[in-house]
C-alpha cells in the first residue's frame, strides 16, 4: 500500500531547514548536561568487570578470595552465584539481546575478554584493584578470532529462508557481451565503535522496580530485555538515557554488562554503577566484522551490464549474525544483470554488531573499488560510467520505482564543487613536491528505513509545550530537530518548547538505528503538533468564538497568532485557553504504509515493531550520495594524506541543515579512518586482540581531515512519510572507502584491495 | 586500591635520596608514567615530584662553550620553540614538535621524554601475562613493574610496530621517542644527580639494548636515585644544519613508524660531517654510524644516499609484520638527506 504526501505544501519547513543550532549545546559544554554516569544516585556501589584473558576453553576454577578479602568490597560476581535469568532473545529473533550467548551462565569461555566475574565495591578504585586480584583459571583450546588467517572456517550460506538470494536478468549474457570485465576479492578488518562515552550501567531496585541508567540508543527495548530478564512486568522498569557520548550501533542492543549490573544490584540491595573500560569495549560488546567481497563486473559501451557479489561477513560461533550489503548494493545501478550471495564465517569472538553504515561500507568499498577498475580498464571517465548506469528509472532489483533518486544530481553537484573535471585518466600524473595526488569517487547509498513512532505533545495557554517521547539523541540533534517541527506547525517560539528524550517512561519507540529516527519519530512529532493544531482550530472555529465560520483548511500559525483566510486573527493563548485547563494534550502515531498494524502492537511490549525498509511492495527507498576525495601520498614514506573531501548528499527533507552537515561530515571524516587508520588487530596466537585502546587503535585527528565539505541537495520525496524525510545518520561514511582508494591508485598506480591501506602499501610508489 | 605516598622534593639531593629507597619512583610530566601506572605496568610505592624544584639548572636552555645545555625539567615545547634551538640545533625542535601532542608537549619534560617505555602492546598490558605459562612471581624490579619473572619474553611476539634493529629474538619491542634521536646521533652528554654525587655519560650510553638486560626493568642505565639533570650536546654545523623526518600513519598524534635525525655539513662537493639517528626502527634511540661511514668523505648523490640507507639496515631483522620498516627507513633516511641538501649549508 502506498501513501503519497504533500510535503512541501503541508509541512511549515523548507526542503533545508533552518540550521538551529543543538538546543542542548549550552548545556553539554558547561557540563550541566545529564549523560548516564552523570544521574546522582545515593548509595551506589561501584562495579569493575573481569575478562577472559582465553579466547576458548573452559573455566575450571575462579579464585575469588583476594578479591573479597579487599576491604571495602562488597560482592564478587561469578557463574557460582549469578541469579538464573529469564529466557531472553537476540535482536534478530525479537528481543533487545546483542548476543544469545550469556557467559555468566556457565563455565565456557567462547572469545577472549569474554566477561568472567563482576567485583563490586564502595570505590570504583577499591574494583578496579580488586579484579585485578580475582584469578581465573581457564583450560585453553586453540581459536580463531580472524576470518582473514589460515585455519579459519569455511564461509556458510546465509540460509535462503533468512535471505533469498539475488538473481535478475542473464548473466551469462551480461558476461558474454561484455567489452570489460573486472573480477576481484576486497576485504575489510574488525573494526569498533569507540565512542567517547564508555559502556555505563546504573542499577537501582525500589520497591521491587528497576531503575537503569544506560547510553543508549533504544531504551525501549531495553527495557522489554531488563523486565524479561528479572522476571518484571515493563511498567517496573525504567530506562533512562538523556543525551548519550556517541553510539554509532554500540549502544543499540543489550549487552551482557547490563545484565550484570542490575543483578548485583538486586543481590545487595544497593545501586550499583558499572564502567566498561576502553579496552573492555573492544570485546564485552559488538563490534564491525572483518568481510570479504567477491566481485565480477562486466561493462559494455560504458556502462554497467552484469554484477556478480559475493559477500562472506564474519559471525561468532554461537550467533549467525550477518549484514547483508548486497541487498542495498546491488541497486545503485541497472545492471542487466544481478547476482547477489550473502554468506557468514564462524570465529571465536563475541557477536558482531552495526556499527555506523554497517552493511554498506564493506560491500561499497569493494562494489565501488571494482567500478573504478572496470572504468580505467574499459577507458571510460569514472564519473560517465556511473552516470551512464544510473538507476534513476526504478530499481533494478525489484523493478520497483524509487519515492525519489538523487543519485545523478549527487554525483553531477560533487563533480562540480570538487572540480572533477580536471581528472586526467593518467596514473601518478599530479606530482607536488614529494607528494603524489590523485583523485576518487565513489558513490553513496543508505536505504531508507522507517518504523512506527509514537510522541506525547502538551501545550498550555501560555504557549509553553512540552514534547516526550522514548526518542534518543546521541549527538546527532534530535531534541532540536523535534523542536523545530513543533514549533514551525504551530507557530510558537522554540524557547517555550521543552523536549524530554531518553525515558522508556515515555511513548514508546524503536531503536534509533539504521537512520531511521529523524524519519519516524520526527513523523509522529509532526502528527502530535497536527494533532493539537487541529484541536485549536476547532476551538477557535465554534460557534460564538473568533475564528467562528472561518475556512478550517486555511488558518495560519504564525507568531502565537492564528490567522483565518479572510484576516481574522486570534491569540493562540485565548484559544488554548479554551481547552479544559488551558491545556492540550495528545499523542501522536506514525505508522509506515509498509508496516502492519499488527506489528505496530508489539511496538509497546518490545520496541520491537515491524519496519519498512529499502523496498516495500511499492517503492524502492534510499538516500544518495557522491563522494569525491583527494589524496596525496608521500613518494618516499608512503604516508597517505587526504587533504580534501567533498560530498554530495540527497536524503529528502533537510530537518536542521546544521545538524544534518554535522552527521554527513562527522561520516565521510569516519570513512578516512575506516579506509587509512582503523583496524582491530589479532594475535592469531591466543586469538585476542592486540590493539584495543585509543592509543593503538587509531582513528583520524583534525590534522588528517584539513577540509570536509558536504553539499546539501534538495529533493522533495513525497511517499517516505509525511515530513519527507530520510535518514542522514549513516549516509556520509558510505562510499569514502571506496573513493579514497580510487584516489590512492589515481595517485599512485598501486590498487588496494585489502583496507586499511597503509604506507607499508605504498612503499613501490 | 592500591596506594602509593605523593612526596614533593625540596631538592635535587633531597629527590635523589628519596628515590633511591626502594619502591620509590621519580615523576616529573607524568604523561606517560601516570598511563603505565594506571595499566599497572608500574607499581610505585612512593612517587617523587620534582616539577616543583626551582633550580634554574633544571630549567633553562643555553649556549656555552660551543654546547648547547637543555635543563632536564624544561618543558618539550618551551624547547621546540627555542629561538636558539630552532636556530643552532633545527632537528631537536622539529622532533619535539612532531611528538606528541600540543597538550602532552606542554606537561612532558625533557628528562621524561627520554625516559618513556616502549608503546609494545605486550609490555603496556600486563594481562597478556595471564596468558604464560606458570604462576605470578610478583618481582618488584627497579621500575616496579611485574615483568621480573620472565613471562613477558614468552608471551610477546612482534608487531607492525616492533623493531627491526638491536632485537632479540624474544625482544623486539621498539624505543618510541623522537627527541632521543637527536641526542644520539649528535653525541650528547647527560648530566646526572645522584645519592652520591653528580657524575654524566654519553646519552648513547643511557638506554639498554635488549640483548644486555638482566630483565624488563633494565632498560636505563641509572642507579637507583638518580637523576637526569641536563643534556649537553656540542654545538656543530651539521647540528645547524639538520632536520627530523618521521613517518607515521596519521598526520598527528603518533609515534614514528621510522623517522630519522639527521645533520650534515658539507666541505664543497664533500661530506664533511654527517649524523644520522633512527626512530621507530630499534629497540633503543640508534646512531647509524654505519651509514654515515659511507657518506662521510665522498659525495652526496641519490646512489651514495641510497649506499648509506643500505648500510644502516644492513644487520636490520625482520618478521612479516614489521618488514615494511627496512624499506621505509631507508627511504626516511633519503628523504631527510634530500631535504637537507635544499637547504643552505
Amino acid at each position: 500500500m502506498a501513501e503519497t504526501y504533500h510535503v512541501v505544501r503541508d509541512v511549515n519547513l523548507p526542503l533545508i531547514g533552518k540550521g538551529v543550532p543543538r538546543m542542548e549545546s549550552r548545556a553539554k559544554v558547561t557540563g550541566a548536561a545529564r549523560y548516564a554516569a552523570d544521574e546522582p544516585l545515593a548509595g551506589a556501589l561501584h562495579a569493575t568487570l573481569v575478562t577472559s584473558a582465553h579466547a576458548k576453553g573452559t573455566l575450571t576454577a575462579i579464585d575469588t578470595r583476594a578479591a573479597e578479602a579487599v576491604p571495602g568490597m562488597r560482592l564478587v560476581l561469578t557463574h557460582r552465584n549469578m541469579p538464573a535469568l529469564g529466557d531472553l532473545a537476540r535482536y534478530t529473533t525479537g528481543g533487545a539481546m546483542q548476543s544469545s550467548f550469556f557467559p555468566l551462565a556457565s563455565t565456557e569461555i567462547r572469545y577472549a575478554g569474554q566477561i568472567v566475574a563482576l567485583v563490586v565495591a564502595d570505590a570504583p578504585e577499591t574494583a578496579e584493584e580488586a579484579a585485578k586480584l580475582v584469578r581465573p583459571r581457564i583450560d585453553g583450546v586453540a581459536a580463531t578470532a580472524s576470518m582473514h588467517v589460515d585455519g579459519a572456517a569455511e564461509p556458510v550460506p546465509v540460509p535462503e529462508d533468512r535471505l533469498p538470494p539475488i538473481r535478475v536478468g542473464d548473466m551469462d549474457a551480461a558476461f558474454a557481451g561484455a567489452d570489460t570485465i573486472v573480477e576481484g576479492e576486497w576485504r575489510t578488518p574488525i573494526q569498533h565503535h569507540n565512542p567517547i562515552e564508555l559502556w555505563f550501567t546504573a542499577a537501582e531496585w525500589r520497591d521491587g522496580g528497576l531503575t537503569a541508567h544506560v547510553p543508549s540508543q533504544w531504551v525501549t527495548g531495553t527495557r522489554a530485555a531488563l523486565a524479561t530478564a528479572f522476571d518484571l512486568p515493563v511498567s517496573r522498569v525504567r530506562v533512562l538515557s538523556r543525551h548519550v557520548g556517541g553510539a554509532f550501533g554500540s549502544k543499540g542492543a543489550v549487552l551482557n554488562h547490563t545484565l550484570v549490573a542490575c543483578a548485583a544490584a538486586r543481590m545487595l540491595g544497593r545501586p550499583v554503577a558499572l564502567y566498561v573500560s576502553r579496552s573492555q569495549m573492544f570485546t564485552v560488546g559488538t563490534m564491525r566484522p572483518a568481510a570479504t567481497q567477491r566481485i565480477r563486473v562486466a561493462v559494455r559501451d560504458g556502462r554497467l551490464t552484469g554484477l556478480e557479489h559475493t559477500q562472506i561477513g564474519q559471525t561468532s560461533r554461537f550467533d549467525t549474525f550477518f549484514l547483508p550489503g548486497t541487498e542495498q548494493t546491488t541497486r545503485l545501478y541497472a545492471w542487466d544483470a544481478i547476482r547477489a550471495d550473502e554468506a557468514t564465517v564462524a570465529t571465536d569472538v563475541n557477536t558482531p554488531g552495526f556499527m555506523r553504515a554497517p552493511a554498506e561500507v564493506p560491500t561499497l568499498f569493494g562494489l565501488e573499488s571494482a567500478i573504478d577498475e572496470a572504468a580505467w580498464a574499459a577507458g571510460v571517465n569514472p564519473l560517465d560510467l556511473r552516470l551512464n548506469s544510473s538507476a534513476a528509472g526504478g530499481d533494478s532489483v525489484s523493478g520497483l520505482p524509487w519515492t525519489s533518486h538523487g543519485l545523478d544530481e549527487c554525483l553531477r553537484r560533487g563533480a562540480e564543487a570538487f572540480g572533477w573535471s580536471d581528472w586526467q585518466p593518467e596514473t601518478r600524473a599530479m606530482r607536488r613536491g614529494d607528494w603524489l595526488h590523485g583523485y576518487g569517487l565513489a558513490s553513496a547509498v543508505y536505504p531508507t528505513y522507517t518504523a512506527p513512532a509514537t510522541a506525547d505533545l502538551r501545550l498550555g495557554s501560555d504557549l509553553s509545550a512540552t514534547l516526550t517521547g522514548a526518542a534518543h539523541d546521541m549527538g546527532m540533534g534530535t531534541y532540536t530537530i523535534v523542536r523545530q517541527i513543533v514549533a514551525a506547525e504551530l507557530g510558537v517560539p522554540q524557547d517555550g518548547i521543552a523536549v524530554d528524550l531518553g525515558d522508556s517512561d515515555h511513548a514508546p519507540n524503536s531503536v534509533a538505528g539504521g537512520a531511521r529516527q529523524a524519519a519516524s519519530f520526527g513523523s509522529a512529532v509532526l502528527d502530535a503538533a497536527r494533532r493539537v493544531r487541529s484541536r485549536v482550530i476547532e476551538l477557535a472555529l465554534a460557534e460564538g468564538r473568533p475564528l467562528a465560520g472561518a475556512d478550517p483548511t486555511e488558518i495560519a500559525f504564525a507568531d502565537g497568532v492564528m490567522t483565518a483566510s479572510d484576516g481574522r486573527t486570534a491569540r493562540l493563548s485565548e484559544v488554548v485557553g479554551l481547552a479544559p485547563f488551558g491545556v492540550i494534550e495528545v499523542r501522536g502515531t506514525w505508522v509506515p504504509a509498509a508496516v502492519g498494524m499488527k506489528s505496530v502492537m508489539e511496538l509497546y511490549r518490545s520496541g520491537n515493531a515491524g519496519i519498512a525498509g529499502m523496498v516495500t511492495d511499492a517503492y524502492a527507498r534510499a538516500a544518495f550520495g557522491a563522494n569525491f576525495v583527494e589524496v596525496a601520498v608521500h613518494t618516499r614514506t608512503g604516508e597517505i594524506r587526504v587533504p580534501r573531501m567533498v560530498g554530495a548528499f540527497a536524503f529528502g527533507r533537510v530537518l536542521n541543515e546544521r545538524t544534518a552537515r554535522s552527521q554527513l561530515t562527522g561520516g565521510m571524516i569516519w570513512g578516512v579512518g575506516s579506509v587509512l587508520h582503523e583496524a582491530t588487530e589479532v594475535d592469531h596466537r591466543y586469538a585476542r586482540y592486540i590493539n584495543g585502546d585509543l592509543g593503538e587503535y587509531f582513528v583520524p585527528v583534525n590534522a588528517d581531515v584539513p577540509s570536509v565539505e558536504a553539499i546539501l541537495v534538495e529533493e522533495e520525496d513525497r511517499h517516505i512519510n509525511p515530513l519527507g524525510a530520510k535518514g542522514v545518520g549513516e549516509l556520509g561514511i558510505t562510499g569514502v572507502n571506496a573513493a579514497i582508494a580510487n584516489a590512492v591508485h589515481h595517485a599512485t598506480g598501486i590498487r588496494r584491495r585489502d583496507a586499511p591501506i597503509r604506507m607499508e602499501h605504498m612503499l613501490g610508489a | 586500591m592500591r596506594t602509593f605516598a605523593y612526596e614533593r622534593a625540596t631538592s635535587l639531593a633531597q629527590a635523589a635520596e628519596r628515590a633511591s629507597e626502594p619502591g620509590a619512583m621519580l615523576y616529573a610530566g607524568g604523561t606517560t608514567m601516570l598511563d603505565l601506572i594506571k595499566l599497572g605496568v608500574y607499581r610505585p610505592q612512593r612517587v617523587i615530584d620534582i616539577t616543583f624544584l626551582e633550580d634554574p639548572a633544571l630549567r633553562t636552555i643555553e649556549v656555552a662553550g660551543g654546547t648547547l645545555r637543555l635543563g632536564a625539567l624544561v618543558k618539550m615545547n618551551q624547547a621546540a620553540e627555542d629561538a636558539t634551538v630552532k636556530d643552532r640545533a633545527p632537528v631537536l625542535s622539529e622532533s619535539l614538535w612532531l611528538a606528541a601532542t600540543q597538550q602532552l608537549r606542554h606537561m612532558a619534560t625533557l628528562g621524561g621524554n627520554v625516559m618513556q617505555r616502549t608503546r609494545d602492546t605486550y609490555f603496556r598490558h600486563p594481562d597478556w601475562l595471564d596468558l604464560a605459562d606458570g604462576d605470578a612471581a610478583e618481582v618488584e624490579t627497579y621500575g616496579n613493574t611485574p615483568y621480573g619473572d620472565g613471562r613477558l619474553t614468552t608471551v610477546r611476539q612482534p608487531t607492525r610496530l616492533s623493531a627491526v634493529l638491536g632485537t632479540t629474538e624474544t625482544d623486539t619491542a621498539s624505543y618510541p621517542g623522537d627527541f632521543a634521536q637527536g641526542l644520539v646521533a649528535f653525541d650528547a652528554v647527560i648530566e646526572i644527580t645522584g645519592p652520591d654525587g653528580a657524575r654524566e655519560m654519553p646519552f648513547a650510553d643511557l638506554h639498554v639494548r635488549p640483548a644486555d638486560k638482566a630483565n624488563e626493568g633494565d632498560y636505563a642505565r641509572l642507579a637507583p636515585g638518580e637523576v637526569i639533570t641536563a643534556f649537553r650536546v656540542p654545538l656543530s654545523p651539521a647540528l645547524a644544519r639538520s632536520t627530523y623526518v618521521k613517518a607515521r600513519d596519521r598526520a598527528s598524534y603518533a609515534f614514528a613508524n621510522a623517522s630519522a635525525a639527521v645533520g650534515l655539513e658539507m666541505d664543497g662537493d664533500a661530506v664533511a660531517d654527517v649524523r644520522i639517528g633512527l626512530g621507530g626502527v630499534a629497540t633503543v634511540p640508534w646512531r647509524a654510524a654505519a651509514a654515515e661511514d659511507v657518506l662521510r668523505g665522498g659525495p652526496l648523490t641519490e646512489e651514495t644516499m641510497r649506499a648509506a640507507a643500505e648500510a644502516a639496515f644492513a644487520d636490520a631483522v625482520t618478521h612479516e609484520a614489521n618488514a615494511f620498516k627496512v624499506p621505509l627507513g631507508r627511504n626516511v633516511i633519503v628523504q631527510a638527506l634530500t631535504t637537507l641538501t635544499r637547504m643552505e649549508g
